[in-house]
């Protein structure tokens, strides 16, 4: 008798979590739909560009390669014009940007200067290398890197002060199929850290994959792309730069790296809508990596509205991973095969629309009958 | 030990029949909005905008006021409580600061109950008489009738009733001529509790697509799951018919005796209501349920809970074949909620609801 009971709850058990994973694989979707927020075309065809952001004067900084070829470049909004940045005093080692990952832009508030934060993926280890906008022209002077025996797999990170930085580890192995198994397995290696200029401490662990991570405009609220258990959380930030956790909602899809808007506080996401797709163990089955971008309407640090303004089976853009709205375009980054810039021909308000009537389109006054 | 293999094979048949449905319902699909461009909801319409149908000088006739011979007792209640009533609008793309007019009926109207559900607009290209074709729910049975519209007096004048066993539980009329049109039945069950075992639990096939050629009703399709909106292709070579169990845009191609053959089942992953042709494309508009359960909580009780809408173009490389889908609208319920139907003029775009309101929409991402 009881050993039928328990069969029959381990059946139960087992199913729920078979269930669960094929839910997360997103198994049963076959194609996605296309929306597009207006006319796109390509900025960059001969490869991704995982991560970028915007630094005022027109100019958005990606960060491209990762795979093969490393390199940051500078897209204008202005007149279009994409071009490799030149680093000047950039250091002799071998490994020196290999796979550029995500980045982080900061100014300086008292000297104006601006300073990139970017993730690589050298041999041995991972290193955060630093260095100055210089402007007339548009180029970047090495500064430093910084190494740290914490940083295994990281992945994107968000500069609060000179060197102080929140960054996220995504999976503890390093190695391509080790870290494939790593997320198949579904283990919560993920862990955010605070370096404070120094060194490295944990702050927040016990996380899937933590992927994307930004800062409201007013500094106080960290977020964080959860991309293994497809959650968005945000935290509060403490003067000691501890996290606190204030809420986590999930948003069914696989969200990458997070562009915070700093007028509308709109979080804009580059995401990986079908799991099984993306994760494609030793690309035995070949197919596209489906795209998505959302906006995430933000009203005092929480979640009023989630937009999607684009969608994609793959054919025209694979694999989206970073997103952000600059003077009427959205920039959209995937991780390995282009870029994007699309006119956007409407954009609704910030302020929360639900149950709202935008009366642009028709006068108030008018007869119904 | 038979016994054993018998009762497990059941079992696993019953499991993944439930299981199926539970998918089916939709609760694991989480929705996004997507609006195309700025909107706003029309006034004066607050009991739904089930089909449409607009004409190439941009009349549009609209039916609102559905009531739902199956649906629930709340929603009967409801019904009357409120007093709403089956109406046929009109509203013109050229002049939308207007609204819409609730169209009057001339003295001779003489049916004891009028509950619009489909429509079709025919227009004869020598005369310019504008017919329309709506179905009509009674309480205790289905009839289609049929409309001439006078522009001069804003009035419709009903010119006949069309009253046969074989319209069962109709959806929606593809009009072919002014004497002449294909309707679809969604179920057989006449209650509540009966279309839900038919439709949603055992989900019997007994559904179908009928044709009326002036003289006899012919079963054109059987062996359907809960058929929805039916559209006639511009060239009358084939008919589209939503697919509402199966998520999907079903092709049929008419043959000389004027039944159908399936040509192309076209998945859309949303549960289709009615279509509609975009004039400069050519593309099928489709207003879809996303989440199933939802749409069924808002039928059973409007006043109380809200059911996304979605508004997919589906691209046609020629009128028998579909080959990708371009989402416009998308709403989780709080602007529109269950819309059913969309259509587009000179890129503006009017979304109907089963129960609900009348959108009007700039649709500014159509390249």
């Amino acid at each position: 008798m009881f050993g039928f009971i328990t069969k029959i709850v381990v059946l139960g058990v087992a199913l729920h979590y078979i269930i669960e994973y094929r839910d997360w694989l997103e198994w049963e979707i076959d194609s996605m739909l296309s929306v597009k927020p207006g006319p796109c075309r390509y900025i960059i065809e001969d490869g991704g560009s995982e991560d970028l952001t915007y630094i005022d004067d027109n100019i958005v900084l990606l960060s491209t390669g990762i795979g093969s070829v490393g390199a940051i470049k500078a897209y204008n909004t202005s007149n279009g014009m994409v071009e490799t940045l030149s680093i000047k005093e950039a250091p002799q080692k071998k490994d020196f940007l290999r796979s550029p990952h995500g980045l982080s832009a900061w100014k300086n508030p008292k000297t104006g200067e601006t300073f990139l934060y970017i993730i690589t993926h050298p041999e041995t280890a991972d290193s955060v290398e630093v260095f100055q906008v210089m402007y007339s022209p548009l180029s970047l002077k090495y500064i430093r890197s910084i190494t740290d025996s914490n940083f295994r797999f990281m992945n994107d990170l968000v500069v609060v002060d000179r060197d102080k930085f929140y960054i996220t580890k995504f999976s503890h192995y390093r190695d391509h199929l080790k870290q494939q198994l790593e997320i198949l397995s579904k283990w919560k290696s993920g862990k955010i850290y605070f370096y404070d200029g120094y060194k490295a401490r944990e702050v927040v662990s016990g996380l899937t994959n933590p992927n994307g991570i930004n800062i409201s405009p007013d500094k106080r609220v960290i977020y964080m792309a959860e991309w293994g258990s497809k959650h968005l959380v945000a935290y509060r930030r403490e003067s000691t730069n501890n996290l606190v956790e204030i809420w986590n909602t999930d948003v069914d899809t696989g969200i990458d790296n997070i562009e915070v808007d700093s007028v509308t506080g709109d979080l804009w996401i580059g995401s990986h809508p079908i799991t099984w797709r993306t994760l494609d163990l030793l690309n035995l089955l070949n197919v596209n990596h489906a795209s998505q971008v959302l906006r995430v309407k933000m009203v005092d640090n929480a979640i009023s509205e989630v937009e999607e303004i684009l969608s994609d089976d793959g054919d025209f853009v694979a694999g989206t991973s970073a997103a952000t709205y600059v003077n009427g375009e959205l920039i959209v980054g995937t991780v390995f095969k282009q870029a994007l810039a699309c006119n956007v021909t409407y954009l609704s308000s910030s302020r929360e629309t639900r149950g709202h009537v935008d009366s642009e389109v028709l006068p108030n006054s008018y007869v119904p009958k | 030990m038979y016994a054993k293999i018998v009762g497990i094979s059941l079992l696993v048949v019953f499991s993944q029949h439930f299981a199926r449905i539970i998918y089916k319902a939709g609760y694991h699909h989480v929705l996004y909005n997507h609006t195309p461009g700025p909107c706003h909801q029309i006034p004066g319409v607050d009991h739904g905008s089930e089909d449409m149908e607009t004409l190439p000088n941009g009349m549009t006739f609209i039916t609102s006021g559905h009531w739902w011979s199956v649906g629930s007792k709340h929603f009967h209640n409801l019904y009357k409580e409120q007093n709403r009533q089956g109406k046929i609008l009109l509203f013109n793309f050229n002049t939308p600061e207007k609204g819409v007019i609730e169209l009057g009926f001339e003295d001779d109207f003489d049916i004891p109950e009028f509950h619009p559900h489909g429509i079709s607009v025919i227009q004869n290209e020598d005369t310019g008489k504008i017919t329309l074709f709506v179905v009509n729910h009674l309480s205790d049975r289905d009839q289609i009738e049929k409309f001439q519209f006078n522009e001069k007096h804003m009035m419709l004048e009903h010119l006949f009733s069309y009253r046969d066993e074989a319209i069962i539980l109709a959806n929606d009329v593809a009009a072919t001529s002014e004497n002449s049109f294909y309707f679809s039945n969604y179920a057989y069950s006449r209650s509540h509790l009966g279309m839900l075992f038919e439709c949603f639990l055992a989900q019997f096939p007994w559904g179908s697509v009928v044709y009326f050629d002036g003289a006899n009703y012919i079963e054109a399709a059987d062996g359907l799951l809960v058929p929805n909106g039916v559209l006639l292709s511009p060239d009358k070579r084939y008919l589209y018919v939503a697919n509402g169990f199966f998520t999907s845009l079903s092709i049929f191609g008419i043959d000389d005796d004027d039944r159908l053959s399936i040509i192309q089942e076209y998945q859309l992953y949303s549960s289709p209501d009615n279509f509609l042709i975009e004039p400069k494309t050519g593309n099928l508009l489709a207003g879809t349920h996303h989440v199933l359960h939802q749409t069924g909580d808002h039928l059973n009780a409007p006043d109380v809970y809200n059911a996304p809408t979605k508004v997919l173009m589906i691209h046609m490389t020629n009128t028998s074949h579909a080959d990708g889908i371009t989402e416009l609208y998308s709403d989780d319920g709080s602007n529109i909620s269950a819309g059913t139907v969309a259509s587009i003029y000179d890129n503006k775009m009017l979304i109907g609801s089963v129960v609900d309101k009348l959108m009007y929409c700039e649709v500014r991402t159509l390249e």
